[in-house]
């Protein structure tokens, strides 16, 4: 008896422990903005994880030479005061002067020369380091707040770079501490600062005091706090018992739910990632889908409006080229388009000698299970007997990047590195593994197109490409995916029109 | 006794290294580990150069036996993701699911060690009848379920507790209650059937005739014979909770030790994966190692049988 007794005491001793490890209850009363993630934030920084939400952080506790206005999605100056192309590879930078770092170091040319210094630095491994930095030639101090920096070539998606992924550093803490230390301890300019995290369950960032007047508005909200919360019905749950006042990861169809229940506001937005069915043109043997007529005809067959209405949501993009409509020059009005209709569908299939139809593989990621059963469905119209296979998503890119796919569902995109179409166009357009059309002009057409800093020039070879894929039927475009914020009605937040959130833009209603 | 503890202490290594040679294979046979840590939006040759700097690309077995030498050191690597170690990971969120884990296996039995004497004194009672409902009907209920009812109903509807987090006691009123449900009916039944059996025996009838008043033969004669199995099923439920509260972790957003599982699972992060395996596994072999050895001790016709 006397061993269960030291262990109940010793048990007893532990529990208030671990109880007061955590913080306590939060909302308007004393000002804090408790909102919800789905998933954790292994680093801070969002140069050194693939987390998205890590850029939630890094937009708030970093500036950016430019920014982008979330109402707008204009680039506007912001630790720049101007910033000049001087030639297609050449951009000068006058800086904004008077601003601190959180820790107190003055910002100068000297922390926007380091920064770049470490993003050239191929041995940082950062991510997406070569994609994003590798283009970059030099970095130059011309006066203690004017910077020269210069391109190896022309790279027309460069400011996207700018806006998203460079976030100043100061160069003294950054030296003495390390990289690193930016995962975990992070100090930049911005408006919101890092005070505490339990990582992998929640984050605290108090407003910055001394933040700047410039393109961002000041901070209004004294405290954020960004829970993990996994479970997206104990999200909602949350919500519309008040324990919430902000959740960001909830799907069209979870937020459609909450439309209406009072005290609680749904917006969406466009995202910039989009989906498209890819069907394997380029292998030549015993294979149907070589035949540009049987491409139309499943272009034909499918109702893209019943189905990603119904099933993804009302707000949804419904594609008719290649690309999302929220990303630079996708290009809207390329013929020709294939709207629902059987009968055509039918003869199409007829006249390439399917009459009979034929059998096909669909593979697709398993949480777009009913997207892939309606296609199911719709083509089974016309005689192809789809045979659907869902599986993990990594398990799917790696027979994808094999080249074992007949056809697949593809999602591709997030945040800002889709904001531009080249990045949905790159890799399944550009000759390699994961291109499974082999176009003979293509290719060509969008390296000319990404190396031009013609505007024109680009959007032309863009409409040749989307033409192109149009009248071959090389794909079917899906639709588009809707960003959801869903909020208690004591917080004001303006959905962005870019897919990528700033917090700091939120303010209590009243 | 030296001998009995020995040999049971050698098939429980043996179930581990096969738990942890079959699990190691399954995790790397699941899926490209180095396409998901490559990002989306990297290319293939990217993702061919991840996996050899990883050493993916090594033969499995190759890769199994120095993460088996690492793990005898007591060295489970590095988490592919957070980049900390494994160990690290675990040991701040341990205390937490042993918070959950022991509150559970208090609370069912504490509930059913009465229910199921209650039930057994009065076989085919109106309250035998409504102990063995509970049972099955808290067998019946998925976990998952059960939470998000108790979350709408007390969370959302009454808003008597608080939802999710760990960030007061009353935090986890219901994850315990949650986990303490799915563990009360088997404890229930074998309190009832254990006592029923052992009410028919002819010294508890010994001890009534004696006038020994009828509670002091149920705590004194019976409980003490009927307990073994208790026991062992006790220390059973507890390694069931210790890995089983994932589940109820994940739906409660209490970072421990279940939710760091799924987590991992979801993102493919193996180290943590395997190294959580071998805990819940291990904690399972050891308690149910120990559960042997106190009855052994308790019972010492168990330690002469296998003498």
């Amino acid at each position: 008896m006397k061993i269960s007794n030291s262990l109940i005491r010793r048990y007893c001793a532990i529990v208030p422990l671990v109880l007061a490890a955590s913080g306590a209850f939060a909302d308007q009363s004393n000002d804090t903005l408790r909102v919800a993630v789905a998933r954790e934030t292994d680093f801070i920084d969002s140069i050194h994880t693939s987390s998205l939400d890590a850029d939630l952080f890094s937009t708030i506790i970093y500036d950016t030479l430019i920014y982008a206005d979330r109402a707008t999605g204009e680039y506007k100056p912001l630790l720049a005061t101007s910033w000049t192309w001087t030639d297609d590879t050449t951009i000068e930078f006058k800086l904004r002067e008077g601003i601190k770092f959180q820790n107190g170091e003055p910002f100068n040319a000297d922390d926007v020369v380091y920064t770049f210094q470490q993003l050239m630095n191929m041995d940082n491994n950062f991510r997406q380091q070569k994609q994003d930095f590798g283009n970059i030639a030099g970095v130059e101090k011309i006066d203690d707040y004017t910077v020269k920096l210069t391109l190896k070539t022309p790279e027309p998606t460069f400011e996207n770079v700018l806006v998203a992924r460079v976030n100043i550093w100061p160069d003294e803490y950054t030296e003495a501490n390390g990289h690193m230390i930016h995962a975990t301890k992070p100090v930049g300019t911005g408006p919101y600062a890092l005070q505490d995290m339990q990582k992998g369950s929640s984050y605290t960032l108090v407003k910055n005091p001394d933040y700047f007047d410039g393109a961002r508005p000041q901070p209004s909200i004294g405290t954020i706090e960004v829970r993990v919360i996994p479970e997206i019905q104990t999200q909602i749950a949350e919500l519309m018992s008040g324990g919430l006042d902000m959740a960001l990861s909830l799907s069209p169809n979870d937020a459609a739910g909450l439309d209406g229940v009072p005290g609680i506001t749904v917006q969406t937005g466009q995202s910039t990632r989009m989906y498209f069915l890819s069907m394997n043109v380029a292998a030549k043997e015993n294979n149907p889908l070589n035949n540009a007529d049987v491409r139309k005809a499943v272009s034909y067959a499918i109702n893209k409006e019943e189905m990603v209405h119904s099933l993804i949501s009302p707000d949804a993009a419904v594609l008719a080229t290649n690309c999302n409509p929220s990303q630079n020059f996708c290009l809207t009005d390329i013929e020709p388009t294939y709207s629902f209709d059987v009968a055509k569908a039918k003869e199409l299939m007829a006249s390439a000698g399917f009459a009979e139809g034929f059998d096909v593989t669909l593979m697709a990621e398993a949480n777009i299970r009913p997207i892939g059963e309606a296609l199911q469905g719709y083509l089974s119209a016309i005689g192809v007997r789809v045979n659907l296979e869902t599986m993990p998503l990594p398990a799917w890119r790696e027979r994808y990047i094999k080249g074992e796919s007949q056809m697949s569902i593809v999602g591709w995109g997030s945040g800002v590195s889709s904001i531009d179409i080249s990045n949905t166009l790159g890799i399944f357009f550009n000759g390699s593994s994961t291109d499974y059309v082999q176009d003979k002009e293509i290719p060509d057409w969008n390296a000319a197109a990404l190396s031009s800093m013609d505007k024109a020039e680009r959007e032309s070879l863009y409409r040749k490409t989307l033409t192109r894929i149009n009248e071959e039927a090389y794909v079917v475009p899906l639709y588009g995916t809707v960003a959801t914020y869903v909020t208690s009605e004591q917080v004001n937040y303006q959905a962005p029109v870019i897919d990528f959130p700033d917090l700091s833009l939120a303010s209590w209603a009243k | 006794m030296a001998a009995y503890v020995r040999s049971k202490v050698i098939v429980s290594l043996l179930v581990l290294f096969t738990v942890s040679l079959v699990g190691f294979a399954l995790l790397h046979l699941s899926g490209d580990l180095a396409a998901t840590l490559a990002g989306e939006n990297a290319s293939a040759e990217q993702i061919a150069e991840l996996r050899h700097t990883m050493g993916l690309d090594r033969p499995l077995l190759a890769q199994y036996a120095s993460w088996l030498a690492d793990a005898a050191r007591g060295d489970f690597g590095l988490s592919f993701f957070a980049r900390e170690s494994v160990l690290t990971m675990f040991l701040a969120r341990i205390g937490t699911t042993a918070i959950l884990a022991v509150s559970a296996l208090i609370l069912a039995i504490a509930v059913s060690l009465p229910l199921g004497m209650l039930a057994a004194v009065r076989p085919n009672s109106w309250l035998d009848w409504m102990v063995s409902g509970v049972a099955l009907s808290g067998q019946a209920l998925p976990g998952f379920f059960l939470a998000l009812m108790m979350i709408s109903f007390f969370g959302v509807t009454l808003r008597w507790l608080p939802i999710s987090g760990s960030a007061t006691p009353l935090h986890y009123v219901m994850p315990v209650v949650v986990l303490a449900i799915g563990a009360i009916p088997a404890l229930m039944r074998l309190t009832r059937s254990g006592m029923m059996e052992v009410l028919e025996q002819d010294y508890i009838r010994t001890a009534r005739s004696k006038g020994i008043s009828s509670l002091r033969v149920m705590w004194k004669h019976a409980m003490r014979n009927a307990i073994l199995p208790i026991i062992s099923l006790s220390a059973v439920q507890l390694g069931t909770l210790l890995g089983g509260s994932v589940i109820v972790e994940s739906v409660f957003a209490i970072d421990g030790i279940g939710l760091l599982t799924y987590r991992s699972i979801q993102r493919g992060d193996f180290p943590v994966v395997q190294a959580m395996l071998m805990f819940v596994s291990a904690s399972y072999i050891i308690l149910t190692l120990l559960a042997d050895v106190i009855n052994a001790w308790l019972d010492p016709r168990l330690r002469q049988k296998s003498q």
